[in-house]
């Protein structure tokens, strides 16, 4: 097994070299391990994500965020220099087939690294490298050719409030549940305690490879016919026509969003009296843990929805009820 | 064993890939994934359908599904033209999951070579045998319980 230490590469790069490596691989290629750090911020889609659902356009440009079209799964992802990007991209024929199993063995190296650094962290709901209940990467993979990937990023540190304004929130309420969740619910080595640096890091986790993967691990290098085939890539995944994959322009808002693998926000409507209600829910495995109204027009002037009410009345209950009800 | 696990007999299975093939009275290819296949992606989470038109390869990769974040390529069991897709499956991925072999179908396929390609699939007097076998397979790699 090769590991490819490549420190800070630009945006593209850091998706590219995976896809590359992908493309090539074959039954005699090295199963590879790719560590790395985008040295710009920017924003990630996933493969069957739909970029004017997930990404509110005008605030990534705004904020001058390249946006990346991933070939693997998961969601949107915030990279940048903060994290450290580790991918793992071997011939799937060297990996279980079945993602609970495959998860297991490649994310066995990072948690196996974070609790080395100090971080108690587990794998959670198959795929989620938690520590203390909260989410401290973000993971995706994938089956591209004759390769089976999975990548993620230990967070060192996470702007969890620009994360929640490039989303394309239904309402202010929602935004603003939506940023209060991400920051409760995401944790980072910082948050940790932990003032460890990239470098201490890396060299954590590559270490951390062969004892994990039962694996002899050797340094090396890409070689030219992969730049060459990252350099494609590059182009590949920035191409217009490839970001608009599923569908161009403005969808319609989110309803719903993941923010960890037991919590999401979801958005419900309400009549109420005097006026209609937006309410924005966190749900945590699948009980409505906090609510916020949005006010929608006024149907009658004077009457007032007793806002403590409803919220007394609807803490603690699962979402399900609110399906029926609501 | 395998009652947690049925193949019905009206269809052909890829060995491979787990995607079955029921021919209609129209003479089309009724198209789908079998429960050992699900169980081995997890539930599907999105899931993109050739259009009506198309032309699919057997064993290459007509579409793609994704499950716990993880994309996978949906690889057709026959060759030949896309007359139908499930577009509820499509909105919908939790249906091929709930209900496989009904309302989870995926494509509608008007075959070029039929005759010679449910040979190279599992059907018939074999299914049984095979479909035991995957079933023990699966078990013993600790993939299903």
């Amino acid at each position: 097994m090769r590991l490819v230490r490549l420190g800070a590469v630009g945006a593209a790069t850091s998706q590219a070299v995976y896809h590359a490596l992908a493309r090539r691989m074959t039954p005699q290629s090295q199963d590879t391990v790719v560590l790395c750090s985008p040295a710009q911020p920017y924003l990630c889609l996933g493969y069957h994500q739909t970029y004017g659902q997930v990404i509110h356009r005008a605030e990534a440009a705004r904020r001058g965020l390249p946006v990346i079209r991933r070939r693997v799964g998961g969601g949107l992802t915030y990279l940048d220099s903060q994290q450290l990007f580790y991918q793992f991209v071997f011939h799937h024929s060297r990996l279980p087939p079945v993602p609970k199993r495959l998860y297991a063995r490649l994310l066995a190296a990072p948690v196996a690294a974070l609790n080395q650094l100090g971080c108690p962290a587990t794998l959670e709901g198959m795929n989620e490298i938690e520590v203390n209940h909260r989410r401290i990467a973000g993971i995706g993979g994938g089956r591209v050719e004759e390769a089976s990937v999975v990548v993620g990023n230990i967070l060192l540190d996470f702007p969890a409030d620009i994360m929640a304004a490039l989303w394309p929130c239904p309402f202010p309420a929602f935004a603003r549940l939506a940023a209060q969740a991400l920051d409760k619910r995401v944790t980072t080595l910082r948050k940790e305690g932990l003032q460890a640096s990239m470098e201490k890091v890396e060299a954590t986790l590559a270490a951390s490879l062969a004892p994990a993967l039962g694996r002899p691990v050797a340094p090396g290098e890409l070689t030219p016919e992969e730049w060459e085939t990252v350099r494609e890539e590059e182009q590949a995944l920035t191409d217009p026509e490839f970001l608009e994959l599923h569908g161009e322009g403005e969808t319609p808002p989110l309803t719903e969003l993941k923010i960890s693998a037991r919590a999401y926000i979801h958005a419900r409507q309400i009549p109420a009296p005097g006026k209609d209600l937006w309410a924005a829910l966190l749900v945590k495995e699948g009980v409505i843990e906090q609510i916020e109204w949005e006010p929608l027009e006024e149907k009658k002037k004077g009457e007032k929805a007793d806002l403590a009410a409803l919220t007394q009345a609807w803490l603690g209950r699962p979402l399900v009820a609110w399906k029926k009800e609501g | 064993m395998g009652a947690s696990y049925p193949f019905p007999a009206d269809r052909w299975y890829d060995r491979s890939t787990h995607m079955w093939a029921c021919p209609t009275p129209e003479g089309e290819i009724l198209v789908g994934i079998d429960l050992l296949g699900l169980e081995s992606l997890g539930d599907l989470a999105y899931l993109t359908l050739p259009a009506e038109g198309t032309q699919v390869s057997r064993s290459r990769p007509a579409g793609s599904l994704e499950a716990a974040k993880m994309t996978g390529e949906l690889i057709s069991p026959v060759s030949g033209v896309v007359t139908a897709r499930n577009t509820g499956a499509e909105k919908n991925p939790a249906l091929v999951n709930h209900d496989p072999f009904g309302q989870g179908w995926m494509m509608k396929i008007r075959p070029d070579h039929w005759e010679k390609e449910s040979k190279e699939l599992v059907g018939g007097p074999d299914l049984g045998v095979w479909s035991q076998q995957e079933i023990l397979r699966y078990k013993e790699q600790g993939w299903i319980d």
